[in-house]
C-alpha cells in the first residue's frame, strides 16, 4: 500500500486488515465500529481544520461513516481504504461549505478582499495555527489544508475544484503569504525542507 | 523569501492539533444507520405490497374493458345475461303477456340469425332489442304496472 508522508501524519494511512474489510463489506456492525475506531480521529480532525466548528465536523463524520456503511460493498480496494475514506471526507466538507455558500467566490483577488490584516490579532493567536487558519477564507483554508496537510497535488486540487492548477497555486501562495504576515512580528521564519509536490 | 518556497512547515507554526470526536458520536451514527435501514425495509415492503395490490387490481379489472372495447357483441351478450338473471329473480306474475311474447319473438329472430350465419352488424341490433325488452320487463315486474304502447 502506497502512503504519502502526509497520510501517515493525518492517520488516513493506517492499514486495515483484510478480514475486517471483508466483514465490513458484508455489513458486520462490529467491523464498521472497528473502522470507526481507526478513522474517526483523522476524519474529525480534517473536518475541524477545514470547517473550524466541532458541530459541523461531527456532521461530517456522521455523513462519512453513514455513507461508508452503505458504499463499502462497492469498495474494490483499488485505492487504500484510508485514501478512499479521506476522499469521502473531503467531498463532504466541500458539500457543506457549498451549502453554506462559502465557496461562491472563485476569483483569488475577491477571495482575499475582505480578509483582515493583523488588526484584532491577539498575541496568543499568533502561535495558534487553528485560530490563524480560521482567519483565511473557507476556500483558501480548504486548499491550504488539502495541499499542505493532506498531501493533495495541485493537479488533484484542479480536478476537485474544476479549475486550473495555477488557480490553486495562486490561492495557496496568497494564503501562506497572509499567514506569514500575521506571524511576522512574532515569529522568525526559517525555511525547512518540505516534500515537493507538483 | 520566494513565494514558492513558503509552506506551513516553513512558517514554523505550532503543531496543528488533532481532534477526537465526542465519545457518543458512534452510538448516534449507529442509531441513525439502524433507523435508515428500518425505514428502507418499510419502504421496500410497502412498495412491494402496493405493487402487488396494483397488479391484482389490473388483473381483476383490465380484461373487462378490453373485451367491451374490442367486442361490442360480447358486451351486449353479457349485459343480456345479467338482465335475464335480474328478471328471473322478480315476480313473473306481474309481467304482461305481450312483453313476454315480444321477448320470445326477439329470441326467435336471434336464433334464426345465428342459424344462417348472420354478420355481427345484424346480430348487434337484435341483442340490443332483447336487452331493451328485458329492461322493460324488469321495470314492469318491479312496479306491477302494464306497458303502454302508442
Amino acid at each position: 500500500m502506497n502512503m504519502t508522508p502526509t497520510e501517515s501524519r493525518t492517520g488516513f494511512a493506517q492499514e486495515v486488515d483484510a478480514v475486517t474489510l471483508a466483514r465490513a463489506r458484508r455489513g458486520d456492525g462490529t467491523a464498521h465500529a472497528a473502522l470507526y475506531r481507526i478513522f474517526s480521529r483523522p476524519c474529525f480532525t480534517l473536518a475541524m481544520r477545514v470547517l473550524g466548528s466541532s458541530a459541523a465536523a461531527e456532521d461530517i463524520v456522521q455523513d462519512v461513516f453513514l455513507k461508508m456503511m452503505d458504499a463499502i460493498r462497492s469498495y474494490r480496494g483499488d485505492a487504500p481504504f484510508g485514501a478512499w475514506l479521506k476522499r469521502m471526507t473531503v467531498n463532504a466538507a466541500i458539500d457543506q461549505l457549498r451549502s453554506q455558500r462559502h465557496l461562491d467566490k472563485d476569483d483569488p483577488e475577491r477571495l482575499f478582499a475582505n480578509v483582515s490584516d493583523t488588526t484584532g490579532l491577539l498575541a496568543s493567536d499568533a502561535h495558534d495555527v487553528m485560530a490563524l487558519l480560521q482567519r483565511l477564507p473557507p476556500r483558501a483554508r480548504l486548499i491550504l489544508v488539502l495541499h499542505e496537510l493532506e498531501g493533495y497535488t495541485h493537479k488533484e486540487l484542479a480536478e476537485l475544484f474544476g479549475q486550473t492548477e495555477s488557480y490553486s497555486k495562486s490561492i495557496l501562495s496568497r494564503s501562506l503569504k497572509r499567514l506569514q504576515e500575521w506571524l511576522a512580528p512574532n515569529t522568525v521564519v526559517e525555511m525547512q525542507p518540505w516534500p515537493s509536490r507538483s | 523569501m520566494a513565494e514558492q518556497e513558503l509552506s506551513l512547515k516553513a512558517l514554523r507554526l505550532a503543531a496543528l492539533p488533532e481532534f477526537d470526536p465526542p465519545p457518543n458520536l458512534w452510538a448516534r451514527i449507529e442509531a441513525e444507520h439502524h433507523r435508515r435501514q428500518q425505514r428502507g425495509r418499510t419502504l421496500r415492503w410497502g412498495s412491494g405490497l402496493a405493487a402487488m395490490l396494483a397488479l391484482a387490481t389490473v388483473v381483476a379489472l383490465a380484461p373487462r374493458p378490453q373485451i367491451a372495447a374490442a367486442n361490442p357483441l360480447a358486451q351486449l351478450e353479457r349485459r343480456s345475461h345479467e338482465l335475464e338473471l335480474a328478471y328471473a329473480g322478480l315476480s313473473q306474475a306481474a309481467s304482461p303477456l305481450e312483453s313476454e311474447a315480444e321477448l320470445r319473438a326477439v329470441e326467435l329472430a336471434l336464433q334464426q340469425a345465428y342459424d344462417r350465419g348472420a354478420a355481427v352488424d345484424e346480430l348487434l341490433p337484435l341483442w340490443q332489442q332483447r336487452n331493451d325488452v328485458l329492461s322493460n320487463l324488469i321495470v314492469l315486474a318491479a312496479d306491477g304496472a302494464q306497458p303502454t304502447r302508442i
